[in-house]
């Protein structure tokens, strides 16, 4: 029986795929980061939430926790595989770069680059306005931001990261 | 050991190896470091529950695909935290005492660093002032844009 459920588990994330190549990535609401992500999200919850609901038709407590467990990586990598494809083609600027020297034939010098520091500049400004409307910061003056005490603290989980991986931010 | 604590063993050596393996070499690619870290630790975590369930059983899936999904997760957190341009903002304002000028980005700055991360990677190289393709990054461009036309990025909104 727990190997039917899990074939099902499959199944439902093959389901995701296929009614995304064929239906949603047409219809403009899936078109915009917001959109794939509650998509992803949905379909994650939907999935881990029926595994979590098995012992109500009379599945043992372990079994429902290990296929719950199964859901979550199966459509967890599933779903961060294509959020990240998704966000990668549709925005990065290590890709804008890339397409920019494809046009120009391949090559180019770096003063024709730095017209991609527009780019950079939009982006920045983008991402700021983001931030302040998910409430990571707030605006202190025009033109001026600072942290929220949430935003102190996602940058602290940040920094923990930072010291983990022993990493550098690219954009600092 | 009981299942979670296998599972939990196998995710903390897998950030303290990636971690340790960072510090020694500073230079080497964190996804490929956590690659070389996470690769032989779950194949341990495979053999210790096939070991103890049994190599077709219901834990040992489990454990497996919760561990590959924790790996790509973490690689997705460091990678979000070192590339991203949120993440730099946020970590770069500090509330109150400094504060950062929106109307000022680093963009220069960061125009050269994703030129030196890409030609680090090998999908560009230099010649003196200009840039230009390797092989490799003409397949990633190829790749890119088949993507972009799946995703349907290439239409207006």
């Amino acid at each position: 029986m727990s190997s039917a459920i899990l074939a099902s588990e499959f199944i439902f994330v093959l389901a995701n795929a296929l009614s995304y190549s064929f239906f949603f990535k047409h219809r403009q609401p899936f078109r915009t980061e917001r959109g794939i992500f509650i998509f992803q999200a949905a379909s994650f919850l939907l999935l881990v939430g029926c595994t979590v609901a098995l012992p109500i038709f009379g599945r043992p407590l372990h079994e429902a926790y290990l296929l719950a467990l199964a859901a979550v990586g199966i459509h967890g990598i599933y779903s961060l595989s294509f959020l990240e494809l998704w966000s990668l083609t549709e925005g990065s600027y290590s890709l804008s770069v890339l397409l920019f020297l494809d046009r120009n034939r391949g090559e180019a010098e770096i003063t024709e680059l730095e017209s991609l520091t527009s780019i950079a500049a939009h982006k920045t400004e983008s991402r700021i306005d983001g931030l302040v409307r998910i409430g990571l910061l707030r605006v202190v003056a025009p033109g001026r931001v600072s942290r929220t005490a949430f935003g102190t603290a996602v940058a602290c989980v940040f920094g923990l990261v930072v010291f983990l991986t022993n990493g550098r931010p690219l954009n600092r | 050991m009981n299942f979670p604590a296998i599972l939990s063993l196998a995710i903390t050596s897998t950030i303290a190896g990636h971690s340790l393996v960072r510090r020694i070499r500073p230079g080497f690619n964190s996804v490929l470091a956590l690659i070389d870290v996470g690769f032989p630790v779950g194949a341990l975590l495979v053999s210790q529950l096939g070991r103890s369930y049994g190599w077709l059983s219901l834990h040992c899936f489990a454990g497996t695909v919760a561990f590959a999904f924790f790996c790509e997760l973490y690689i997705f957190i460091f990678t979000l935290v070192i590339g991203s341009v949120s993440a730099a903002i946020l970590l770069d304002t500090t509330s109150p005492e400094k504060i950062a000028n929106s109307s000022q980005p680093p963009t220069d700055t960061m125009l050269r660093k994703r030129l030196n991360a890409l030609r680090h990677i090998g999908v560009i190289a230099s010649l003196g002032s200009s840039y230009y393709l390797t092989q490799r990054g003409r397949l990633l461009v190829s790749s890119a844009r088949l993507l972009r036309r799946f995703f349907s990025h290439d239409r207006p909104v």
